[in-house]
């Protein structure tokens, strides 16, 4: 195994720039071979996946993306870590961050739609931000000893490993923009993704943890916190959620009747759902459909003018008309599906 | 009422003249139908001058009646043409306005509905919804018939042939007087074995043989009736050959006689036949039995195929040659079904010999039955059509058969002529003249359905016959009684109340598809084939015959007068005992065996031998055929005491009950609702041991074969995990009780002092799954919950938390769950309850208002898109939760309590689709509906009372049914009305023209990116669920469909092929039916026993995953140690999560297929689709590699391209790129880290590439 290895690396490191697809640097990783029990024709031991990476260009400045120092990163497997990506590229120069984009799943979105939930993603993620942040000055000025517990949730929250969807993309940010042309024009050479032989180093097997067994055991087990750190959490989002329903009441109320800067009042209604109420007795108002209900029907006589008992007459028969012909293309559409022999 | 419509035939005259020539034959153009009447005519001699008379009278009457039926039918030819243009032009313009016209899904143009009508179109439209149940009704018979009946026309040869035949009788030279000695060898010579019935004739007797040319020849039966319905064994032309009285002298109806002469007139026929000079000698001489009566052996004429004048071989059909006596031969006094006419040279007593009676009558009858069927397909008009119905519908139940103890086509014929002239009420006609083939047939299988025949024999003779041909003689010598016009012949005298009870039955379901249905059955009633034993009956015993048959006590020499074989004597008598032993534990039990089949004229007539197997089929009694105990009479009654002993010998003891009673009983032993199942087995493998001596190993009991799937494997699991018998015995009442606990504990949630702890049981990981069991609870409406949906979620937690700390005081575990998932909006949080003994609801609480808060957002147009998506993503999943699966539950639960089997057959359904590897793609209650369809709807079978016989029938519905054309309803309380129908119908058709638009409309590329596209391509609505949008609307897709199809076909014959062999073959051949091949995948991934908590209900578990090796005693040893610690892991599946994280990632370019039930390997095919070379983007969406890099990941291709197109704008390199399969499986088995054992590769697909 190890001679073969051998020869392997000697035809990859020939030297040389990368190939190119598309404008796409084209990088071939070496995976961990198969554990298999029987192949047809091809040897799974020497297994490559190909990485497509490019100078990130973008017309929009995001800051997190700075224009100069970003490798935008293409067919990222699905077990990619921040890890993984920084000890690849280590070797171009120093690595500041990592973001994986997670490809949207549903095809069929348009492009408009796919900009408008990535938004919502990014909006998000803020707003969990806030939030977080929210929580750790809240629980600050409150409580004492639910502090260290939430840190501690957070931590183990961030062990979760996050698989991706197969082929996605992620930016890679150099330090320097030297680092980054550095990248560019990388040498063909072997390099692994993780090494799982004998020869495997503490690094290479911190990188299989928390994938397998271990991932959805950790999941289970989150996804079961303690009953009290459950009932804080409840606690915290229903004390936030009622302040913030009386801000919003508040300010509903404030702008109740008042008269604005060009001098309208707007007039809006107070009470929710029709219902009007001095506090002791509630009036509801009755509902269109219900007073459309209430009426009594009045009965019309069916077989009263002559004309009434003609139509119904003829009704009928174009009801049977209609029946016969339905059925005779029934039947010709099961003479087409199905054969009347009964043998 | 119905009927006179149609003779007022209306004045508008008869237009359409072609229609006529398209439709019917012009009887004046074939010349086939005179020379049936010739061929009747030609042979009678003057002995039955009246016949000939009546013939010509009728021959008159008969072109008549044609002509009339001609006019009717040029009336109904006449509407259709019409519709038919109508049709057309409509079809033109359908196309115009389809799409503006939501009223008629079928698409009928409005304009032609409104027009005047005419008087016959109006008597058209009433006639066929009066006479026949409806349009499509009467359109499905029309086409039915042109199927089954003969083409007239081609009947040339057929009549050539039957001409020679004639000739060759009368040329062939008569003789008188041979000895037999004699005439054996003179056959010998002419190598044909004269057809001697057994007992064969003794050397000593004194009479003697002869030949003279037949004094006359007829055809009989059917053909000349035109009432013949083709089968499956083809169709035969009966020719009645007259013996000449004088062959016969006085004495010759005594001790068969009549029956040895005439086998030799037979076998001089066929040697006739065979002489080279005959002129026919090619064609195929066969003996056979008439109706499988060993006594009268017949002559089958197969075609010669030659291509000669005689050669009918287009007519797909034989001649039967069945010799016969006119009546006067022998006084009809001596033949009365109280005489003996067998002596026996061992007992001097005349004991009445009815069957063989009867034989030697009806020998003597055929002209007269024929010309009293005649009379009446002369009369009315639709009676051939009729007769054609009824034996189709016969011969699809296999009712009719070769074997002498059931109906046939004939006998069903004369049931229904009879019932043109009585058996009405107040002694009425049941059937008038002028009804429809549908009104007869259905008239006919009314009356078999109703009419008690022990109670009231049928004679056909107008007059009552008395003294020995009264009512009272026929009814004590024989089983059904059902005597012939002349009032001496009883038609059913081979018929035993087995078939009779068969047919009663049959009958009974049929008027049940004919009235109460609200669907359409015509299918079910006609089309389909339903005789195999193991759809039809809930239980199937087959019998392999004993050797020593014939020593039997049971069969004594005075039966053995009557019965000459031994076998058919013993396969008569089985039922009567069974009936009685079983009492009412059955519905029905019927009998059938192989009939004798035809035999070579050179050689001797073949028996039943030791290898004969005899088929019971069981419906049982689901309501009684589990009972442990049956009562006998009390033990005073010394007379009753002595038969139920009798019936049960040793097992008959005497009881004292509760109420003080002593009873004789007999008391069964079973364990557990499976075992008790059984018990009806146990019982006929008694008596049959009892009363006729047959091992038990000669009796093979299909029914509990298929229970091991449905258990867990006692051989390997430790009874310490699994009790199999606590849990047999209780069935699902254990879970019952344990939910009734849960439910008082949440109702009282109030704070309880006890503390009760459950102990910490400690599994194998490979045995630690527990599976929640979901419960929904429901508070009372309250105003006091938030009006925001994830507000709601963290209430609810709230709750969750709230409830689990009540509880924990009675006993109970209870867990808060919150889900880690993005989505927030639907079900957030669950609570898990553990209750003893180690049950686990997974308790959610209902809040009806978040429907309302989910439809306003989706319905506010200020939302955006991916805001509405999300919503109606919630709604979904919170009907699918709180409104489907309860509804769903609570009729299914309704079901189940009516058809107690339904919950077997669900259970081997899932186990099966699972153990197929496609339990991803089948939602549960779908599996459920499925096998409810079963049930709900059997036609044309009986709701089925066993799990083996409703797993077979789900078998055989997948295998049968057309997903693509036909919705498949399920009326789960039976309370569907045609309209509901209707409306599915419309639905469907409505989803399948939207899925082909859909699918023709998309672009090559989206295909191949969704796989499953389109919807519900398998169609299952209820009354709730009209659009099938429950269960089945994403999942299957139809190539899932496809598959669960084929591999029900494979399964289906499998099984067939299993319970049909007649070696009594081992259970362990049903195993292949769980097997499923796996060579098919391109990928297996073998999973780790040990890391699957489900392995326990693995179909073949290994016992080392369950106990440290080296312990022999599996109920003693250790189990092995768990990774996951002490813990107990609630619906904790590492194999389902697998699955769920493969499906998520790469289930755009490959399907997973997985056992659920402690699968240990998972099936991945490569999507075709996705591996073709595509253009490289950005977005691609799977592990990619460049098209043309070789294995050491170097472009090789693409540099010469660079240099090839200098001009070109690219700047080198590949364009075109391939799914990186060998880097994809590297990344799946990384993912599975810790569970994947190993990966096979079986194929790669890639490479073929």
């Amino acid at each position: 195994m190890v001679s073969k290895k051998q020869k392997s690396e000697d035809s990859t490191s020939t030297g040389g720039g990368l190939d190119q697809i598309s404008n796409f640097f084209i990088l071939p990783l070496h995976m961990p071979s198969l554990t298999t029990t029987s192949t047809s024709q091809k040897s799974y031991k020497n297994i490559l996946h190909y990485l497509y990476f490019k100078k990130h260009e973008s017309p929009k400045e995001d800051p997190k993306t700075p224009k100069n120092r970003t490798l935008f990163v293409l067919n990222v497997p699905a077990d990619a870590t921040e890890s993984h990506l920084r000890d690849l590229f280590k070797p171009c120069g120093r690595v500041v961050s990592v973001q994986f984009l997670n490809r949207v799943r549903d095809n069929n979105l348009s492009k408009e739609e796919r900009e408008q939930q990535e938004e919502l993603e990014r909006l998000e993620r803020e707003a969990a931000l806030i939030e977080a942040q929210a929580a750790s000055t809240g629980t600050k000025a409150g409580k004492k000893g639910g502090k260290k517990q939430q840190q501690v949730e957070v931590v183990q929250e961030e062990e979760h490993r996050r698989l991706y969807a197969t082929g996605s993309q992620a930016y890679v940010v150099f330090l320097e923009e030297q680092e980054l042309s550095k990248a560019l024009v990388m040498k063909r050479k072997k390099r692994s993704w993780i090494n799982t032989g004998a020869d495997a180093s503490p690094a290479d097997l911190a990188k299989l943890t928390g994938l397998g067994v271990s991932k959805w055991l950790n999941e289970y087990h989150t996804r079961r916190p303690e009953a009290s750190v459950l009932q804080m959490k409840v606690d915290d989002y229903m004390d936030k959620f009622e302040r913030s329903e009386y801000e919003t009441q508040q300010a509903a109320l404030a702008r109740h009747n008042v008269m604005d800067d060009d001098g309208f009042t707007l007039v809006t209604r107070a009470g929710s759902k029709g219902q009007n109420s001095d506090g002791v007795i509630t009036i509801t108002a009755a509902k269109a459909e219900e007073v459309k209900n209430l009426k009594p029907k009045k009965k019309e006589l069916q077989d009263f003018y002559r004309f009434q008992m003609r139509e119904a007459k003829r009704d009928k028969l174009v009801d049977l008309r209609r029946k016969f012909e339905e059925d005779k293309l029934r039947i010709e559409a099961l003479k087409v599906n199905r054969r009347f022999k009964p043998y | 009422m119905a009927p006179s419509i149609k003779r007022k035939a209306g004045p508008t005259p008869v237009p359409a003249k072609k229609s006529r020539k398209v439709l019917e034959p012009e009887p004046e153009s074939s010349s086939g139908e005179e020379a049936y009447e010739d061929m009747i005519n030609e042979g009678d001699s003057e002995d039955d001058d009246e016949d000939d008379d009546d013939d010509d009278e009728e021959e008159g009457d008969y072109i008549e009646g044609e002509d009339q039926d001609m006019r009717s039918d040029d009336e109904n030819n006449d509407d259709e043409d019409d519709d038919e243009d109508e049709q057309d032009e409509f079809m033109a313009s359908a196309e115009h306005d389809a799409s503006s016209k939501p009223r008629n899904p079928m698409g009928v143009k409005n304009s032609s509905l409104y027009k005047a009508p005419t008087n016959d179109e109006i008597q058209g439209l009433q006639e066929s919804s009066d006479l026949f149940k409806s349009n499509i009704f009467k359109l499905q018979i029309e086409e039915l018939l042109k199927e089954v009946q003969i083409d007239y026309k081609k009947a040339q040869p057929l009549e050539a042939a039957l001409r020679k035949l004639k000739e060759i009788f009368d040329r062939t030279p008569a003789h008188q007087e041979l000895s037999l000695a004699a005439i054996k060898a003179n056959m010998k010579k002419k190598s044909v074995v004269i057809p001697f019935p057994s007992p064969e004739p003794s050397s000593d007797i004194q009479y003697t043989f002869g030949y003279s040319a037949p004094s006359a020849m007829h055809l009989v039966g059917s053909f000349p009736l035109k009432t013949v319905a083709k089968s499956r064994d083809g169709w035969s032309v009966d020719v009645a050959v007259e013996m000449p009285e004088e062959l016969f002298q006085e004495k010759d109806h005594m001790n068969y006689r009549y029956f040895y002469k005439r086998a030799y007139y037979l076998s001089v026929l066929a040697a006739a036949i065979q002489d080279k000079k005959s002129g026919m000698s090619s064609t195929r001489t066969e003996f056979s039995t008439l109706d499988g009566d060993q006594r009268k052996p017949i002559l089958i004429l197969h075609p010669s195929g030659d291509k000669s004048e005689t050669d009918f071989k287009k007519m797909r059909c034989t001649i039967r040659i069945i010799p016969y006596i006119p009546s006067s031969v022998f006084p009809a006094q001596r033949l009365a079904p109280g005489r003996n006419n067998v002596r026996s040279a061992d007992t001097t007593e005349q004991v009445p010999t009815p069957q063989y009676n009867t034989a030697l009558q009806q020998d003597t009858a055929f002209t007269s039955h024929l010309t009293f069927l005649y009379q009446h397909s002369k009369n009315c008009a639709a009676f051939k059509d009729g007769c054609i119905l009824l034996k189709v519908w016969a011969t699809q139940r296999g009712l009719i058969r070769n074997t002498n103890e059931g109906f046939n086509g004939f006998l069903l014929e004369m049931l229904m002529a009879y019932l043109l002239q009585g058996g009405g009420a107040n002694g009425g006609k049941k059937l008038a003249n002028g009804f429809s083939s549908y009104q007869l047939a259905k008239g006919t299988i009314d009356f078999i359905a109703q009419h008690d025949f022990t109670a009231q024999p049928i004679m056909m003779g107008q007059l009552a016959s008395l003294g020995e041909f009264s009512k009272e003689a026929f009814v004590s010598h024989f089983d059904v009684v059902i005597v012939d016009p002349s009032g001496k012949i009883n038609l059913a005298g081979h018929v035993t109340k087995a078939a009779l009870d068969e047919l009663q039955h049959e009958a009974r379901l049929a008027m049940k598809f004919f009235t109460e249905s609200s669907d359409d059955k015509f299918e079910a009633l006609f089309l389909k084939r339903v005789d195999s034993p193991i759809l039809r009956f809930d239980n199937v015993v087959k019998i392999h015959v004993p050797k020593n048959i014939s020593e039997l006590k049971s069969y004594t020499k005075v039966a053995a007068l009557d019965y000459p074989s031994p076998f058919v004597h013993f396969a008569r008598s089985i039922a009567p005992l069974l009936k009685r032993g079983l009492t009412d534990r059955i519905h029905l039990v019927t009998t059938r065996y192989e009939p004798l089949g035809n035999w070579a004229t050179s050689s001797s007539a073949p028996d039943f031998g030791a290898d004969s197997v005899i088929t019971i089929g069981l419906l049982l009694n689901a309501a009684e055929c589990a009972r442990l105990v049956d009562l006998g009479p009390p033990a005073d009654n010394l007379e009753a005491a002595n038969v139920f002993r009798t019936l049960w010998g040793n097992k008959a003891e005497l009881r004292r009950f509760k109420d003080g009673s002593i009873l004789e009983s007999a008391v069964w032993e079973a364990q557990g609702s499976d075992a008790r199942h059984l018990i009806v087995g146990q019982m006929i493998g008694y008596l049959l041991k009892h009363h006729f001596a047959v091992p038990h190993d000669s009796v093979h009991y299909w029914a509990g074969q298929l229970n091991k799937f449905i258990q867990y494997n006692s051989k390997v699991i430790p009874e310490r995990l699994f009790d199999n018998k606590i849990a047999a015995a209780n069935g699902f009442q254990t879970v019952v009780t344990a939910f009734e606990a849960l439910s008082k504990a949440v109702k009282n949630a109030e704070d309880m002092p006890l503390d009760f702890n459950v102990p910490a049981t400690h599994f194998p990981d490979s045995a630690q799954y527990v599976e929640p069991l979901d419960v929904i609870i429901q508070f009372e409406t309250s105003q006091k919950w938030p009006d925001n949906l994830k507000a709601i979620q963290r209430m609810k937690t709230a709750f969750y938390l709230r409830l689990a700390d009540k509880i924990k005081y009675k006993g109970m575990r209870a867990t808060a769950v919150e889900e880690t998932a993005d989505d927030s909006l639907g079900l957030n949080g669950y609570l898990d309850v553990r209750v003893a003994p180690g049950f686990l609801f997974r308790c959610r609480i209902a809040y009806d208002k978040e429907i309302n808060l989910c439809e306003d957002i989706i319905s506010d147009r200020k939302s955006s898109q991916s805001l509405k998506e999300q919503h109606q993503k919630a709604l979904d999943i919170y009907n699918r939760h709180f409104v489907q699966a309860p509804m769903h539950t609570f009729l299914m639960h309704a079901l189940a309590h009516k058809y107690p089997s339904l919950s077997q057959t669900i259970r081997l359904t899932k186990r099966w689709v699972s153990a197929h590897w496609l339990a991803p793609y089948f939602n549960d209650e779908a599996l459920e509906l499925l096998s409810a369809a079963v049930y709900s709807d059997p036609a044309p079978w009986a709701a089925p009372a066993s799990g083996f016989a409703g797993f077979a029938r789900v078998l055989s519905l997948l295998s049968t049914w057309d997903w693509k054309h036909e919705p498949l309803v399920v009326d789960l309380n039976g309370e569907m009305t045609a309209k509901e129908r209707d409306d599915i119908r419309h639905n469907f058709a409505n989803t399948r023209k939207n899925m082909i638009a859909s699918n023709s409309a998309s672009s090559p590329q989206t295909k191949t990116t969704s796989i499953s596209s389109d919807h519900a391509s398998m169609f299952i609505a209820t009354n709730k669920d009209t659009f099938s949008k429950w269960w089945t609307w994403q999942s299957p897709s139809p190539m899932m469909v496809a598959r669960l199809k084929a591999l029900a076909k494979t399964s289906l014959d499998h099984m067939l092929k299993v319970t049909a062999a007649s070696a009594t073959t081992s259970s362990s051949a049903l195993n292949a039916l769980f097997i499923t091949p796996t060579a098919q995948y391109d990928v297996v991934i073998d999973l780790d026993p040990a890391m699957c908590t489900r392995y326990a209900q693995n179909l073949s578990p290994d016992a080392q995953y369950f106990v440290t090796k080296g312990d022999k005693y599996k109920n003693l040893g250790t189990f092995q140690k768990s990774v996951f610690g002490e813990q107990i892991l609630i619906g904790f599946d590492p194999a389902a999560e697998y699955l769920a994280e493969l499906q998520r990632t790469y289930g755009d370019i490959a399907l997973f297929f997985h056992d659920r039930y402690g699968g240990t390997q998972i099936g991945v095919l490569w999507n075709p689709n996705a591996l073709s070379p595509r253009a490289w983007k950005v977005n691609l969406g799977f592990n990619s590699k460049p098209a043309d890099v070789n294995k050491d990941g170097v472009l090789e291709v693409a540099k010469e391209q660079s240099t090839k197109a200098k001009n070109g704008k690219t700047t080198g390199g590949s364009k075109m790129v391939v799914p990186n399969i060998e880097a994809l499986m590297s990344e799946i088995e990384r993912i599975g880290h810790g569970l994947v054992r190993s990966v096979q590769v079986n194929r790669d697909p890639s490479a073929t590439n």
